[in-house]
């Protein structure tokens, strides 16, 4: 694999894992919010990665081989390759991990499950109503919890929202 | 069939019982009191006599009811009833917090050692306005809302949920239910839509403020689409809530009943505000039969709630013989009967009819 490191900014490129076309769709847009969207692992080593289905275990050997540059990573319904991937690396993983994982879709939910259960820093959020193409059937939902997990990782379970009614 | 005893927890006081909201201008902070002491009596009277489970229910801003939050009576329920189950017929999810919901459902599962049943209602169509939700949102928070309970109840790891309607970044409660894997489920099941989500959820199917004919068609409808889903409901998924006053006789019963009707009748919480239901209406609220929706709400007379399957009223025996029609109408295997007026020491001895006479004989059905 022939890779440069990107630098570990705000700015750094989105780079996608198992999406056909990742420059266009509309929710890897939304998600990169102003980044640029690469896609491949011969492309730079980046903070932030984003990988759907069969997919998500490549996106986590990746960031297991680039540890200290991969800050955050997003995995989309994940498959049980990738749930066995991440109990090999374990609590190594030095990345904060977003799992997501459809209502619609058990396999996705256990696989979820199980990396949640194997990387300490993983945090899993089912997207309701939605199966394995969540950016297809739910992009602005997954683009609000994917965008606030890369602005903010883990420091996003803290609700940032201006709840008042009027000022 | 089994047997529940429902009631509203009546505030039996002064009050300008008129439209709703109800105004507390002529409230009795006494006669609340003695109201809910008197509920929570008869509720035990009911464990005592035998009756299966006792159920609470929540409405908001009138006298109809005391019992805004029915998780607060239900916790005074586990420490006074020590063999009937819980029912909670139920929590308006629509307008809750979800996920307090399952923490209160699994605390209350908990203290009762397994015995409390869910009932996840929408509501009447006055009680979105209770908490300011929109009514057009109601089913589609419902829907939403009751697979995220089932998600906390089940779950073991935190989670997140991003949903349509709400947004949690981390769900992980404590304490979990006693049964498992969750209490068992039951829905409101008036409007065809209600039959179709309850058979594809294989969720339990409870019917109030309708009447048997009607009752009868929607658990028809369900048990067709619990056949498409490939699973068929047992008498106990059907639970039908009736208005109910059992006397010595049927001439004592009915003298009984239209004496306290004097001064205690009033229309049901939904069409006692016709220009808010007509709002509500507007909304789609009722979904695609709209019309019979509105239409079972609608006042009758005693007459025409008896022939309907409204009200059970009369000595032992004619309220056996109308429980049995419901059970051949529905295929219901609970029946819930609400205490139709407070009427002091008869509704007591109305109780005790139901649980000396009634019940042994529709046990063995």
């Amino acid at each position: 694999m022939n890779t440069t490191v990107n630098a570990t900014s705000s700015a750094a490129p989105l780079l996608c894992f198992g999406f056909a076309d990742a420059a266009a769709s509309p929710a890897l847009k939304q998600i990169a919010a102003g980044r640029a969207v690469i896609s491949g692992a011969d492309q730079a080593a980046t903070s932030a990665i984003i990988a759907k289905g069969a997919a998500c275990g490549e996106a986590l050997s990746f960031a297991a081989q680039y540890a200290g540059i991969v800050e955050s990573i997003i995995l989309i319904s994940p498959d049980e390759a990738a749930a066995k991937r991440a109990g090999e690396i374990g609590a190594e993983c030095q990345a904060q991990v977003l799992a997501l994982a459809g209502t619609l879709d058990a396999e996705s939910g256990a696989a979820a499950t199980a990396i949640k259960q194997a990387l300490p820093s993983c945090h899993l959020v089912y997207v309701f109503d939605t199966s394995k193409d969540m950016d297809i059937e739910r992009p602005e939902a997954l683009a609000k919890v994917a965008r606030d997990f890369l602005a903010r990782r883990d420091k996003f379970l803290v609700s940032n929202a201006d709840g008042r009614i009027t000022p | 069939m089994k047997a529940a005893l429902f009631s509203t927890c009546k505030y039996n006081g002064p009050s300008l019982d008129k439209g709703w909201p109800v105004s507390g201008a002529v409230y009795s902070r006494q006669a609340a009191q003695d109201s809910m002491q008197q509920s929570l009596e008869q509720f035990q009277l009911a464990d005592e006599l035998g009756f299966d489970w006792v159920t609470v229910a929540e409405h908001h801003y009138a006298p109809f009811s005391l019992t805004p939050n029915p998780m607060v009576m239900a916790g005074a329920l586990t420490q006074v009833i020590k063999r009937a189950k819980i029912a909670l017929l139920g929590a308006d999810i629509p307008i809750l917090n979800p996920v307090r919901v399952a923490e209160e459902f699994a605390m209350l599962d908990t203290m009762t050692g397994g015995r409390v049943v869910a009932g996840m209602l929408r509501g009447t169509p006055n009680e979105y306005v209770t908490y300011n939700i929109n009514p057009a949102e109601s089913r589609a928070r419902f829907e939403e809302a009751l697979h995220l309970i089932k998600m906390a109840w089940t779950q073991t790891e935190p989670f997140g949920w991003q949903g349509r309607y709400y947004e949690y970044r981390t769900v992980s409660i404590w304490p979990r239910c006693v049964q498992e894997p969750h209490p068992k489920i039951y829905m409101s099941g008036s409007s065809p839509e209600a039959g179709e989500f309850a058979a594809k959820n294989k969720v339990g199917l409870g019917f109030a403020v309708t009447t048997v004919p009607l009752a009868a068609k929607a658990a028809a409808h369900y048990r067709t689409q619990a056949d498409r889903f490939g699973w068929e409901p047992e008498p106990e998924d059907v639970i039908y809530r009736v208005a109910v006053h059992v006397g010595e006789n049927d001439d004592q019963a009915l003298e009984d009943f239209v004496e306290a009707t004097k001064t205690g009748a009033r229309t049901g919480l939904t069409m006692a505000n016709r220009g808010l239901e007509s709002a509500i209406a507007e909304t789609g609220y009722y979904g695609r039969d709209a019309d019979m929706q509105r239409q079972r709400l609608m006042p009758r007379s005693l007459q025409e709630r008896i022939d309907q399957g409204q009200i059970l009223l009369g000595g032992p025996d004619t309220v056996l013989k109308q429980i049995e029609n419901i059970k051949r109408e529905l295929g219901a295997g609970v029946i819930d009967f609400t205490v139709a007026h407070q009427m002091g020491d008869k509704t007591v001895r109305s109780i005790e009819l139901l649980g000396e006479k009634v019940l042994p004989r529709i046990r063995h059905w």
